[in-house]
């Protein structure tokens, strides 16, 4: 009997996942541990290897089909040995968690089940937030039913180059028809609009709405050029990883009542102690000091290694925290685990690590999730100030600003000082400014604590 | 003889070169300039036709005579049977035929070789032992029926010579019941031996008349070895040579594969010798109202008439369509005019009357014949999709085929499932045929006439249920050209397109619509199936972006689908709307009246339909 492959399940919380490409085509030889596919992940692109020995016999679900972790997805066996026709059903899913929902403080009345789609976390990578915490499920806001139109109203529309999809229907069953088309002309008074011949073909073929279009030529007349900036212009779908960038961060600026706590650190000390001591062959960077004096302070503050719902609080008793790395596309956040239980040589170790990963794509999902507070660095761009929006499922953030020369008080005198400016953002949910306040001091006294770093990176 | 060797193989090779430009082949062989009419595949099918030719001979005073082969197998079939019946008729040689009595100048020649395909004719599926006796069930002369040594070349030429001789004199028919035998199987794949033994091979062998002749021959001194001998060896080379061109000859070409399906030809000029033949009587009366309207009936009548003076070809016949002027009188008076040689009854058996049409066209007459309900249209199916519409196309225009079958359908009077059916569409799908259905007064004068004059054959479709609607229809020669639909009624916002009783249904619910809910529709009457008026149904289309399609026939399988295929195919991006057909009801039609008003569509339908898509 060939080999079932299944489709893995590439984090804990994964219910679903596509192949985004077969690295084999069928009648391949295969080897053990040769990649097979690629699976997309909300996160990143994973590599999947065979178990098994032999040739890739059948491929049953096709590259770009999302399916049910588990599910079979090819076969791997001997040359000319059977296949079944119809793949089996993919295992039994493991006990659901109990939908949130159903969990969510006593009601008197009975909770109509979640959705399906409810009961898979909001934010998938999110760490896995209690039952009794998670956010409540988007809106499943259906997509809108695609506009009936008649061959001959659609027709007409791709003459005139408008978009028909704006237009008000009046058939039966709400079909724009011709006349919906006309009156719609009528009422934009796109009998006044002045378009060179030209330009309307352009717009015909590329599909532009001419409406949506302003002539720039005499008499604001629409011309080649126009239509082709309006292609240019043309809203273009985002990455994968792009679109769950936006929701999970949608969803956390509009949910989370952020407030931002700016302090200003002198950097001074820091910078000189790490300037010999990288003339000695330590090598530490500035981002280490900050990560370290960042896990210290979340120990002292577990205010910021929380995380609410706005009805209960949950501690995190570690600190797994989440480094924020930008890509070209895009951005990762690998995590840091049970970083409160590392040296800091350790925590340095495991976060070059880990973004060395972020930068090759390489992070597996588990890498990217359970975060408990993040770190985004942005000293080397040259920036004054600036805030960040939590993660998901965290309660503050740490942005982090350039270090730059400035004029500062000291003693009664003006000196030049290294200064770096960071600002934390905070759910105010749980966390009130006096705690803010008090948890950036934190950091900023560690980092500016000269004889610390002395000890850490002489020792 | 070495031409004919060369078309015929050609033939069989499906040549260009072929006697019917390889669209025959062996089974639908033809020569008709030498009067071949064509080998028929159907079994029994060449009879009613030759039957026809006959008909032809008689009504020419021609001299000349048919020969209607057919093997003892077709002696079985219904087909033959009715035109042994059809030939040996009364009225051809009693008093009806006035001054000019004669039999049908016909020899039918059974080749019996008392197998059919394997049956044994004589001792397994016929009762009688000699085909010949059949004769004597369908004529008192018992059609001078002979039973004739087939094995010997002598006694077949004597017997044909009686037979022809006979036949001159209006003594017709003969029926020659000729033994022979087959020597192979009925196909390659045929060894004969489970339906017969070697020993009654080799005794028919022993006799084989090649061997039999060529003995006499020696015997009377007129033939010896050497010249036997030159003979066969002449031959054989004579049939290689051909057999060897007709391999090398051009194949047709792939994209004339339709060509030959219809002839554009009509009779615009009628010959001298048959124009304007002298009448028995004035032409029918038919009396117009104040505003010079008349009945669809009388327009039908009128045309036949105007056409029947025009040319002497023109013969009309059908059951009960002479004295009594058919069960509509519809026909009341052609005889009168015409005379029986011209307008005659005939014998219940669609079939012939189709099928004796069929020949009758072949051999220069342009007869028009009729089937008293469309439903029994169906009894002469064959003769109407398998010979009418086929034999210009599988004689590679050899023969024209200008015939009219006029069928009258009964729907809507409360006569029950057979005698109600809406079938054009069953003939629209047989290429070769024209379909044509008018629905007034005017198009039914004017379609009829262009119909006659047409040289395809044409089903002429009449409503029982417009028989008695009037309608303007000058009493001058005009005729509607076929393949031309008609703008019953212009309008911008939707197109109804239909035929027939349909019409009358479209146009009460275009007032309807536009009372009622200030639509303007536009009313198609397509006028003939065949050829179809596209153009027009699209224009119109493309006009309104709306369009139903109806008809009184049943839905399933009407031409309304194919209509509507077109529009979609076509007409796509002119579409505001889904375009919906109205039919009967997908049943059969029942007796009752109310059941009936429920199976039919109606202007209601219609503007049902309509508001669907408004
Ligand atoms: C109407 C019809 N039925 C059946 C056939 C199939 N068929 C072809 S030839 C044949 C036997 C004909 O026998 P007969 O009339 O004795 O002619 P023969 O071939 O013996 O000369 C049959 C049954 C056919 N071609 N047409």
């Amino acid at each position: 009997m060939a080999n079932a492959l299944a489709m893995p399940k590439p984090g804990q919380f994964t219910e679903e996942c596509t192949i985004v490409k077969w690295r084999k085509k069928e009648g391949d030889p295969v080897a053990k541990g040769e990649i097979l596919f690629e699976i997309e992940t909300d996160k990143s692109n994973m590599e999947v290897e065979s178990f098994f020995e032999g040739v890739l016999l059948k491929i049953v679900v096709p590259e770009g089909v999302p399916v049910p972790v588990q599910s079979v997805v090819g076969y791997v066996g001997q040359p000319g040995e059977k296949v079944p026709d119809a793949p089996p059903s993919p295992p039994p899913k493991p006990k659901a968690a109990p939908a949130p929902e159903t969990r969510t403080a006593p009601s008197p009345t009975p909770v109509a089940p979640a959705p399906a789609r409810a009961a898979a976390p909001a934010f998938p990578g999110a760490p896995p937030p209690p039952a009794a915490l998670a956010p409540p499920p988007p809106p499943a806001a259906a997509p809108p039913a695609p506009r009936a139109i008649s061959p001959r109203a659609r027709r007409l529309a791709r003459e005139m180059a408008i978009d028909p999809a704006k237009i008000e229907g009046s058939g039966p069953n709400g079909r724009v028809v011709e006349k919906d088309v006309r009156d719609y002309l009528a009422a934009r008074g796109y009998d006044r609009l002045r378009v060179t011949p030209a330009a309307l073909e352009l717009a015909r073929r590329e599909g532009v709405d001419i409406l949506d279009v302003n002539g720039s030529g005499a008499e604001g007349r629409i011309t080649v050029e126009d239509i082709r900036n309006a292609v240019a212009e043309r809203p273009q779908p985002m990455s994968r990883m792009r679109q769950v960038i936006a929701e999970r961060l949608t969803h956390s600026f509009t949910t989370t009542p952020h407030f931002f706590v700016t302090v200003a650190v002198d950097m001074t000390d820091l910078t000189e102690v790490r300037r010999e001591a990288k003339a000695r062959g330590a090598p530490y960077t500035v981002t280490d000091c900050i990560a370290y004096a960042v896990v210290r302070a979340l120990t002292e503050f577990p205010a910021f290694n929380s995380v609410s719902d706005g009805r209960a609080v949950r501690r995190r008793t570690s600190v797994n925290l989440g480094l924020a790395v930008s890509l070209e596309n895009g951005l990762v956040v690998p995590v840091v685990r049970r970083a409160q239980d590392l040296s800091f040589a350790e925590l340095r170790a495991a976060s070059v690590a880990l973004v060395a990963k972020a930068r090759e794509g390489k992070l597996t999902p588990d890498e990217m999730t359970g975060g408990t507070f993040t770190i985004s660095n942005m000293g080397m761009l040259d920036v004054e100030n600036f805030t960040a929006i939590i993660n998901p499922g965290e309660s503050g953030i740490l942005a982090v600003s350039s270090t730059l020369p400035r004029p500062w008080v000291r003693d009664g005198r003006i000196v030049v000082r290294q200064i770096m400016k960071m600002t934390v953002s905070a759910d105010h949910r749980l966390i009130d400014g006096a705690t803010a306040a008090g948890f950036v001091n934190a950091i900023r006294k560690r980092l500016e604590d000269r004889t610390l770093w002395t000890n850490l990176m002489w020792s | 003889m070495e031409d004919h060797v060369y078309r015929t193989i050609a033939e069989l090779f499906g040549k260009d070169d072929g006697y019917c430009r390889g669209r025959g082949g062996s089974m639908h062989i033809a020569d008709f300039r030498i009067g071949h009419l064509g080998a028929n595949a159907i079994v029994g099918g060449g009879v009613p036709i030759a039957t026809g030719a006959a008909m032809a001979q008689r009504y020419l005073e021609s001299g000349r005579v048919v020969c209607c082969f057919a093997g003892d197998g077709a002696f079985a079939n219904g087909v033959v049977l009715e035109a042994l019946n059809w030939a040996a008729q009364a009225q051809w040689t009693n008093h009806l035929a006035k001054d000019k009595p004669f039999g049908l100048p016909i020899i039918f020649a059974i080749e019996n070789n008392h197998y059919g395909m394997t049956h044994r004719s004589d001792d397994e599926v016929m009762g009688v032992r000699k085909l010949a006796q059949r004769a004597a069930g369908f004529a008192d002369n018992r059609m001078h029926a002979e039973v004739v040594n087939g094995m010997d070349v002598l006694a077949v030429r004597d017997a044909v010579a009686r037979a022809a001789e006979l036949c001159r004199q209006g003594q017709g028919p003969v029926l020659l019941d000729i033994d022979t035998y087959r020597y192979y199987g009925h196909s390659l794949s045929d060894p004969c031996v489970e339906y017969r033994t070697k020993d009654e091979q080799n005794a028919w062998r022993a006799v084989d008349p090649i061997a039999s002749f060529q003995k006499q021959l020696r015997e009377a001194g007129w033939l010896d070895d050497a010249t036997a001998a030159a003979i066969e060896t002449r031959v054989r080379e004579r049939n290689a040579r051909a057999a060897v061109r007709a391999a090398e000859a051009a194949d047709p070409a792939p994209e004339e594969v339709l060509t030959f399906l219809y002839t554009d030809t009509a009779c615009e000029t009628v010959p001298a010798e048959f124009a304007k033949p002298a009448l028995r009587g004035p032409l029918p009366e038919i009396k117009r109202d104040a505003e010079g309207r008349i009945l669809y009936k009388d327009a039908i009548r009128e045309a036949l008439a105007e056409e029947m003076a025009r040319d002497s070809r023109v013969i009309f016949y059908g059951e009960d369509v002479a004295d009594y002027g058919n069960a509509f009188k519809a026909t009341k008076g052609l005889l009168e005019t015409f005379g029986r040689r011209r307008v005659f009854n005939t014998p219940i058996s669609e079939a012939c009357i189709c099928g004796t049409a069929v020949g009758a066209a072949m051999a220069g007459l342009r007869p028009v014949v009729e089937l008293m309900y469309m439903d029994f249209a169906l009894m002469s199916s064959d003769q109407i999709s398998n010979q009418a519409a086929k034999w210009h196309y599988m004689s590679g225009a050899q023969a024209e085929l200008p015939l009219v079958i006029r069928a009258s359908v009964g729907g809507g009077k409360g006569y029950g499932g057979q005698h109600s059916q809406t079938l054009e569409s069953v003939f629209a799908h047989i290429p070769g045929l024209y379909v044509v259905y008018p629905s007034t007064a005017y198009d039914a004068k004017g379609l009829l006439k262009a119909s006659i004059r047409d040289n395809n054959p044409v089903l002429f479709v009449e409503s029982q249920l417009l028989y008695s609607e009037k309608g303007v229809v000058p009493a001058e020669d005009y005729v509607v050209p076929l393949g031309a639909a008609d703008i019953k009624r212009a309008g911008g916002d939707l197109t109804i397109v239909c035929w027939g009783p349909a019409v009358g249904d479209a146009l009460k619910a275009a007032a309807v619509l536009k009372q009622e809910n200030g639509v303007e529709t536009e009313v198609v009457d397509i006028r003939c199936l065949v050829p179809f008026d596209e153009e027009t149904v699209l224009r119109s289309v493309a006009k309104t972006g709306r369009c139903v399609v109806a008809s009184h026939a049943v839905n399933i399988g009407s031409f309304t689908g194919e209509i509507v295929s077109r529009i979609m195919e076509k007409a796509f991006d002119e579409l505001d709307a889904p375009v919906l057909r109205v039919g009967a009801k997908n049943g059969i039609a029942p007796q009752s009246h109310i059941l009936e008003a429920a199976f039919l569509p109606n202007a209601k339908d219609i503007v049902a339909a309509a508001r669907r898509i408004l």
